[in-house]
């Protein structure tokens, strides 16, 4: 009676115990995840990256020395592969300038999105509503010691990416993406950083001198005013019934491409995002040298194409055109935009 | 070691193999008399790309008058309109337009979803938003999309062929 007293009492003390500690665990990924994405913000370096990403036939790989100098100049030159050697591009907050050696021109363009900190925040609320962290054992990235963290799928229970994050200063030294079923979308590791706070200023220099500027694309600012942002479409738009669970929509944006006004409705779940573009034209997606694929579903005919990881979805439906994207499969892909109705 | 004029010129137009290509970009940030020879190169070919625009000249006013008084008061005959067009000088740029557009035009209409005659949207033009836009999210990859990238590097052995050229990074 005694030691079945006192295996309960154990019992109970460890399970609470592990009660006390499991949440604490959790709270210190969740803060690494922070600080990684907060991290190049105040810390910089110098480092040679890799990444590779895998589409459904092929697989892309770039390797790339970065120069990011805290909080937002960022050159990336590319190493490989050698048909874009000696390309680079520096960014500045919301705007990029590509530079080409060899053609001597310099593509200047400006991205709102790439520097909003109201869109980021509403990212990170995202992530920690739809994602847990698990802390994972340390592990040596670029000869550094790495704590690693994976953000698992809270209504899925897959695992969806995996950090490995510089003890010391918070960089994400290497992270990988993956699809649900566990394979790799993408890779993208240090393979040599160093921290510093003596880079040049004339490696970030957008001196376009001696080169032929070409205007690049200007981006569309991304709104929240949905009411404001359907008005200037000009036309009713449809909207998917079904998004795969602790996907939301985040903003809204109209484009004139050829006349033809597109509304834009960006979806995400804080990992993965979703674009869904719709206009009341004619005007149909153009796959031009693309070789697209064609699909049927629910009575629609429609193409598909792949483009690394990220799929793109095209159809008509009551007169308007659709074209979905997303680093989702086309099955997924295909379930959502039968869900577009009226 | 300083390179030919030759090489220096290639390498401005893209012409060399990567190797080489490569080699010379390392020297030129090493070789002030190259890099002075290779910028002198870059003044001339700019200049030969102006000098066509700078020696158009204008046709002195009066003779522009007096060709198209001649123009306005010469009418063909119908008969003379049929022949003219079907002179080599007209109907071989014509059949080879038609060559071209039936070549090209036919496999990228049929790729359009559009009713015959609407321009469409580009595709590219929604995988270059869709990753433009993604960008506000610090976790998903910073997608930047590198055009005239033909040739890629590859981790596993499947096929590499595309036009457009997809970049992320861990941090940024």
């Amino acid at each position: 009676m005694r030691i079945t007293n006192l295996t309960s009492t154990s019992v109970a003390l460890a399970a609470l115990v592990l009660c006390l500690a499991a949440p604490a665990f959790a709270e210190s990924a969740d803060a690494l995840v922070r600080e990684a994405i907060d991290a190049p913000k105040h810390v910089s370096y110098v480092g040679q990256l890799q990444t590779t990403s895998w589409g459904p036939t092929r697989a892309t790989s770039t390797v790339t020395r970065v120069e990011h100098r805290a909080p937002g100049d960022t050159r990336k030159t590319f190493i490989a592969p050698p048909s874009i050697y000696g390309q680079y591009i520096i960014t500045h907050g919301t705007a990029s300038y590509q530079f080409d050696p060899h053609k001597k021109t310099v593509t200047t363009s400006q991205n709102p999105a790439s520097d909003n900190p109201v869109a980021e925040n509403d990212s990170i609320i995202l992530l920690t509503a739809n994602y847990r962290a698990i802390a994972g054992p340390d592990e040596s990235v670029a000869g550094r010691v790495s704590n690693t963290v994976s953000l698992i799928n809270k209504f899925t229970g897959e695992r969806a990416v995996r950090l490995w994050v510089d003890a010391q200063t918070h960089i994400v030294l290497a992270k990988e993406l993956y699809h649900a079923d566990g394979s790799l979308i993408s890779r993208v590791r240090f393979d040599d950083i160093r921290f510093t706070n003596d880079i040049p200023s004339g490696v970030f220099t957008r001196d376009t001198a001696g080169y032929i500027s070409v205007a690049g694309r200007n981006y569309a600012q991304p709104s929240t005013d949905l009411e404001a942002t359907i008005k200037t479409a000009g036309f009713p738009p449809m909207n998917p019934k079904r998004l795969p669970e602790g996907f939301a929509l985040v903003s809204a944006d109209v484009s004139v491409i050829r006349t033809v006004k597109s509304l834009h409705f960006l979806y995400s779940d804080g990992v993965r995002d979703l674009s869904l573009f719709e206009n009341a034209s004619s005007a149909a997606a153009d796959f031009g040298a693309l070789k697209p694929t064609k699909i049927h579903f629910e009575d629609h005919d429609g193409n598909y194409v792949s483009d690394g990881p990220t799929t793109l979805l095209a159809w008509r439906e009551h007169g308007l055109a659709f074209a979905l994207v997303g680093d989702l499969d086309i099955k997924e892909l295909a379930a959502i935009a039968a869900s577009v109705v009226p | 070691m300083h390179y030919t004029t030759e090489t220096l010129s290639d390498y401005i137009h893209g012409e060399l193999a990567s190797s080489e290509d490569a080699s010379l970009f390392v020297h030129l940030a090493a070789c002030g008399d190259c890099r002075a020879s290779c910028e002198a190169e870059v003044t001339l070919t700019e200049a030969l790309r102006n000098s066509p625009l700078a020696e158009e000249r204008e046709l002195p006013p009066m003779l522009k008058a007096q060709i198209w008084a001649a123009i306005r008061t010469e009418r063909p005959s119908a008969l003379d309109a049929v022949r003219g067009f079907l002179r080599p000088a007209y109907a071989l740029p014509a059949l080879a337009v038609i060559l071209v557009a039936g070549y090209f035009g036919v496999p990228a209409a049929r790729n359009s979803l559009s009713p015959a005659g609407q321009p469409g949207v580009s595709a590219t033009y929604y995988l270059d938003e869709h990753a433009a836009e993604s960008q506000a999210n610090p976790l998903a990859d910073r997608a930047l999309r590198v055009n005239n990238a033909d040739e890629r590097t590859s981790t596993t052995p499947r096929v590499i062929n595309s036009a457009t050229y997809t970049v992320a990074s861990a941090n940024n």
